[in-house]
């Protein structure tokens, strides 16, 4: 019997990252990966080994963590060349320098994929956790045009940059990178705390997309909304050619992905293992059978009630229901993008957030649910 | 910030694709199988819509990578088969399936 065909697999090598993002969705960012410690090499690949007997990938995309701090990325592009698997990797750049960039050329990976969320180092920081990293990004970024490796460009959209998007998109364009990743801020696992600072309201997003249509339509550049927009929220026909699309769970297209636990989860964003098994390692596994798991294969038919009946029901889905169930505790309520707007609780518990405490300067964080 | 206003737009807009998700399934002749027929209108993208406003299709897409281009086309027919196929779209807006994180494969040169 043939394998299993399946889209793409996000390999999540390592939980160690060299920037602390404010809005990281790794579950793990709280203790800087300590909790999942050091992913060997060897567990890695025998994961990865489960993977290729259990599925024909289209293509695996590398990320972390910062994908470029495991030790053995190298070794493992060597392994995915020879199965022929092709790769894209998401980075925060940081780490690429002139060596790396021409090691990387040779393995002719679809794109490096590096974040700038902001035109200036000091929001960018704001954004990464620290200093340096905004140049550190861009040294990358340069490092892997030089070396002729192609680069995508993402902007994790917040509330606090969805207004400097087209100084943002200025950017990519002057550094030469023409694809670009509009990554509205979803609030999922270490960030769902902080979805009263980032998350964008419908109006913010709204901004962005009009700073960011004359890039596509004039400039003639790819861009990409990379999570879900459900169209209640926004009238997205209005800003073609920007790319809008929904969640993939459940589908055809879905982008499975396997922590660096072993875990084999939904999504990325997702937190639980697919059919409870907590390490893809285990031989006991039949890892072909996890795609008919219900919480896959039944995914796209839990609706939220408030989508019920809706024409774009069956594709929406709410928006992104990994967000909805990190912020509001499951999936039978929509993306906290929309229902922050629906939802008269839910907004006025953002606002308290978002209100400095008299008593304490400390920042506070949203609940997040368990 | 939300607002009565935001509130309204949305609450109104869903109304708007509720009705055409109605108008739709009796245009298929779908009867009383309503449920399966909200799918069906809804994997077939725009056309159904009873409002002035153009429905973008929102198609699955992989979260982190810019929506790649799959070269599928509109199957037509086969939105009926199932809710997880993607059809494809007339949309311009719309570019099909691709995961969340980054762009699609196809598009990354």
């Amino acid at each position: 019997m043939g394998r299993r065909k399946v889209y793409s697999i996000a390999l999540e090598l390592t939980a160690y990252c060299n920037q602390k993002c404010a809005y990281c969705y790794n579950e793990w960012r709280d203790d800087g990966g300590q909790s999942i410690g050091h992913t060997e090499g060897q567990k890695l690949f025998g994961r990865v080994d489960r993977l290729l007997e259990a599925f024909e990938i289209d293509h695996v995309t590398l990320t972390g963590g910062e994908p470029f701090a495991h030790k053995d990325i190298f070794r493992l592009l060597d392994k995915l060349s020879a199965a022929k698997v092709p790769v894209q990797i998401i980075s925060n750049g940081g780490l690429i320098d002139d060596a790396l960039a021409t090691r990387l050329k040779a393995y002719a990976v679809h794109y490096v994929q590096c974040t700038l969320n902001a035109p200036t180092p000091e929001l960018h920081a704001e954004h990464v956790g620290g200093d340096g990293h905004f140049e550190a990004t861009l040294e990358g970024v340069r490092a892997l045009k030089r070396a002729g490796v192609n680069v995508v460009g993402c902007v994790v959209v917040t509330r606090k940059n969805a207004h400097l998007v087209g100084e943002i998109l200025e950017l990519w364009r002057s550094l030469g990178v023409r694809q670009i990743a509009m990554s509205r801020f979803s609030p999922a696992g270490y960030a769902a705390r902080a979805a009263a600072e980032l998350l964008p309201s419908r109006d913010e997003i709204v901004v962005a997309f009009e700073q960011a249509l004359p890039f596509a339509r004039d400039h003639h550049m790819s861009i990409s909304c990379t999570m879900p927009i459900p169209p209640c929220a926004v009238e997205t026909e209005r800003y073609a050619p920007i790319k809008f699309g929904s969640c993939a769970v459940g589908t055809k297209f879905q982008e499975l992905a396997l922590g660096p636990d072993g875990k084999l989860k939904n999504c990325t964003l997702h937190r639980a293992a697919i059919g409870g098994v907590p390490d893809i390692l285990d031989p006991s596994v039949d890892v072909a059978a996890l795609l008919d798991a219900p919480e896959v294969a039944e995914y796209k038919r839990q609706l939220p009630a408030f989508c019920e009946g809706c024409l774009h029901a069956s594709t929406c889905g709410g928006g992104c229901g990994a967000a909805a169930e990190w912020v509001l505790g499951d999936r039978n309520v929509p993306d906290p993008f929309l229902w922050q707007h629906v939802d008269d609780e839910f907004a006025a518990r953002l606002e308290r957030e978002r209100t400095p405490s008299s008593e304490s300067k400390t920042r506070r964080h949203l609940d997040v649910v368990a | 910030m939300s607002s009565p206003e935001t509130k309204n737009k949305i609450l109104a807009r869903r109304a708007k694709f509720i009705a055409a998700a109605v108008t739709s399934a009796g245009l298929l002749g779908c009867g009383s199988k309503a449920e399966v027929c909200l799918s069906m209108v809804a994997d077939t993208g725009s056309d159904g819509d009873a409002s002035d406003d153009t429905i973008s299709d929102t198609r699955p897409q992989p979260c982190l990578d810019p929506v790649v281009d799959t070269g599928v086309t509109d199957t037509g027919p086969s939105v009926c088969l199932s809710p997880m196929e993607d059809t494809g779209s007339d949309s311009s807006a719309d570019t099909g399936p691709a995961p969340c994180l980054a762009p699609p494969p196809a598009d990354g040169g």
